[in-house]
């Protein structure tokens, strides 16, 4: 079942002279289930890419569509409702809300949309994750890793149909890095979660399913990892 | 829908305000204030039922909706993104019906895949039950020249080897599969642990007149499972002495770095045909030159049993010359590959 189709797309910054290309007519499609990473020099439009993808910057040309949602048909309002539903988005420095403790960044996704968390939901994933005895602390408090951790768990709480991550062991020793490469590849191959994981490190990219490399702003490589 | 209780009750209050609210205006400024007091708070009434009707029709078409999807009907997308207990009901109930959808291809698969596995399984053990019916016969003739019975002996024995071969491998596989087959790490000399996984496949390279080299320096222990580490060598040595000619080569190399311990068997026979290569280690599967006697689960095996300790095993062909390589990868320590 095809989650994403990527269509001719293409992202320019800046006019005339100055402008430049980050992402050059890529097109791609990712299967339901699939665990993707992405690689590429600095400066390759991989996060470019990564943006497009979780309907957090427009496309000069080109569409995305996730499960067949056309994300820039849609006006902002949906958009942004559409993203905090179907899309996940984990990044290097977290982005994790300063004021708010764990408990209200995981489940933040669920409280714009005027839900009540589910108990039993919240207890297994904060297990899963190692926070059970973190949920009223400060994201200051907690370590990278742990952080880290949040993040991914306020990406998952809504349960989206695709979770981008961008560089998210970047700024992680190695053993948080291997602990939160885990975490995802567990998810992905507990709940069949799809996954799409921009990444510098070839010891992350050989844990997916398959391999796409990026330079220039195009596709260059796209390879199964495991058959 | 006037049979709704919960529409036909806030319908019949709304009549009844809309009369008192005539009845109070009336006796608070006379006819005139009366009627227009029934007439806003019809107006108010008529809206509220209006916004209601098509809310309850929304609810019917999604049930509508749900009912065609159990009667195995077509998956629509019927979410929308907008704000509202609406919106959220039709996302959830998107999300659950593909997840079902999805589990029930994945049962069908499964079930597909469990019929292929039954039919191997009863191929694989149904064709030396065939042979060793017909040297048991022949073995009850009391006539049977002597020598003819030790050579029919001999083979029946070979057969119902091969027959416990398999089966123990199966198991193996199967306690792979559930879960519960308990690695036991302890520090392995590999070495000692290669000339071990040697050993049983010792007596049929000799009768095919091959050579085995082992060439294994010493080096640091490995932290690993020693008995199904040895296993999978054992299963990748086997299949390196069924895919080298008589009186062919097959060769044991150990090579360790501070990451990882790596152990290749290489052979001198043809190598891997193109098309085997994607399917090697898919269970059952035979390649274009596999042996007569061979299930196809050795390999699937040996990957297993190394994936089970963080490991991996890669075949390839040989670079200098024909034949194939096998590459079993063991971390040195937890998540170095």
């Amino acid at each position: 079942m095809e989650l994403l189709r990527v269509e001719h797309l293409t992202r320019r910054y800046g006019q005339g002279a100055a402008q430049v290309t980050a992402l050059d007519d890529v097109s791609f499609s990712v299967e339901k289930g699939e665990f993707v990473a992405i690689m590429g020099p600095s400066g390759s439009g991989k996060s470019t890419l990564l943006h497009l993808l979780g309907g957090v910057d427009r496309p000069t040309a080109g569409r995305v569509l996730v499960q067949g949602t056309d994300l820039y048909a849609m006006d902002e309002t949906a958009l942004a409702i559409f993203r905090r539903r179907q899309i996940g988005l984990v990044y290097q420095f977290y982005n994790l809300i300063p004021v708010l403790n764990v408990r209200e960044n995981l489940t933040l996704p669920l409280l714009l949309d005027g839900r009540r968390v589910d108990r039993s939901l919240l207890d297994r994933l904060t297990d899963t994750l190692g926070l059970a005895d973190r949920l009223n602390h400060l994201p200051d408090q907690l370590s990278g890793g742990q952080q880290q951790r949040v993040s991914i768990g306020r990406a998952l709480i809504a349960s989206p149909a695709l979770m981008l991550a961008d560089e998210p062991t970047g700024n992680l020793d190695s053993r948080n890095s291997a602990e939160i490469m885990a975490l995802l590849r567990r998810f992905h191959e507990e709940k069949g979660q799809t996954l799409l994981v921009i990444t510098h490190d070839e010891r992350i990219a050989r844990q997916a399913d398959r391999l796409i490399t990026i330079e220039d702003g195009r596709i260059t490589r796209d390879e199964a990892v495991r058959p | 829908m006037l049979r709704n209780k919960e529409l036909t009750g806030p319908l019949a209050a709304t009549l009844a305000l809309t009369a008192a609210a005539g009845c109070v205006c009336g006796a608070l400024g006379g006819l005139a204030a009366g009627l227009a007091g029934a007439v806003f708070a019809a107006l108010v009434g008529v809206v509220w039922l209006a916004v209601t009707a098509r809310r309850y029709a929304r609810l019917r078409q999604l049930g509508e909706y749900l009912a065609s999807v159990y009667a195995g009907g077509e998956l629509l997308d019927i979410r929308d993104n907008r704000e509202g207990e609406l919106s959220l009901l039709k996302n959830d109930l998107h999300k659950i019906t593909v997840t079902l959808r999805q589990q029930s291809e994945q049962l069908a698969h499964d079930k597909q895949f469990l019929q292929g596995l039954l039919g191997s399984v009863s191929h694989q053990l149904r064709t030396p039950l065939t042979g060793m019916l017909v040297m048991a016969d022949l073995l009850a003739r009391p006539d049977l020249p002597n020598e003819k019975r030790a050579e029919f002996t001999g083979q029946l024995t070979a057969q119902l080897e091969r027959m416990q071969w398999l089966l123990e491998r199966l198991l193996t596989l199967s306690r792979l599969d559930a879960g519960c087959l308990v690695m036991d790490p302890a520090p392995v000399n590999l070495p000692a642990l290669l000339r071990q996984a040697a050993a049983p496949v010792r007596v049929a390279l000799e009768l095919r007149g091959q050579t085995l080299e082992l060439d294994c320096p010493e080096g640091p222990p490995w932290q690993g499972d020693e008995k199904w580490t040895a296993e999978a060598v054992t299963n990748l040595i086997k299949n390196a002495s069924e895919h080298a000619p008589e009186g062919g080569r097959v060769t044991v190399r150990l090579r360790q770095d501070a990451l990882a311990a790596r152990i290749t068997v290489e052979d001198n026979g043809p190598g891997i045909p193109a098309q085997d290569m994607p399917h090697l280690f898919e269970r059952f599967y035979r390649g274009s030159n596999a042996a007569p006697g061979s299930a196809g689960i050795g390999l699937a095996l040996a990957r297993e049993l190394a994936r089970a300790q963080g490991g991996e095993v890669t075949a390839e062909n040989r670079a200098d010359g024909p034949g194939a390589r096998f590459t079993l990868r063991l971390p040195m320590r937890p998540g170095a590959l």
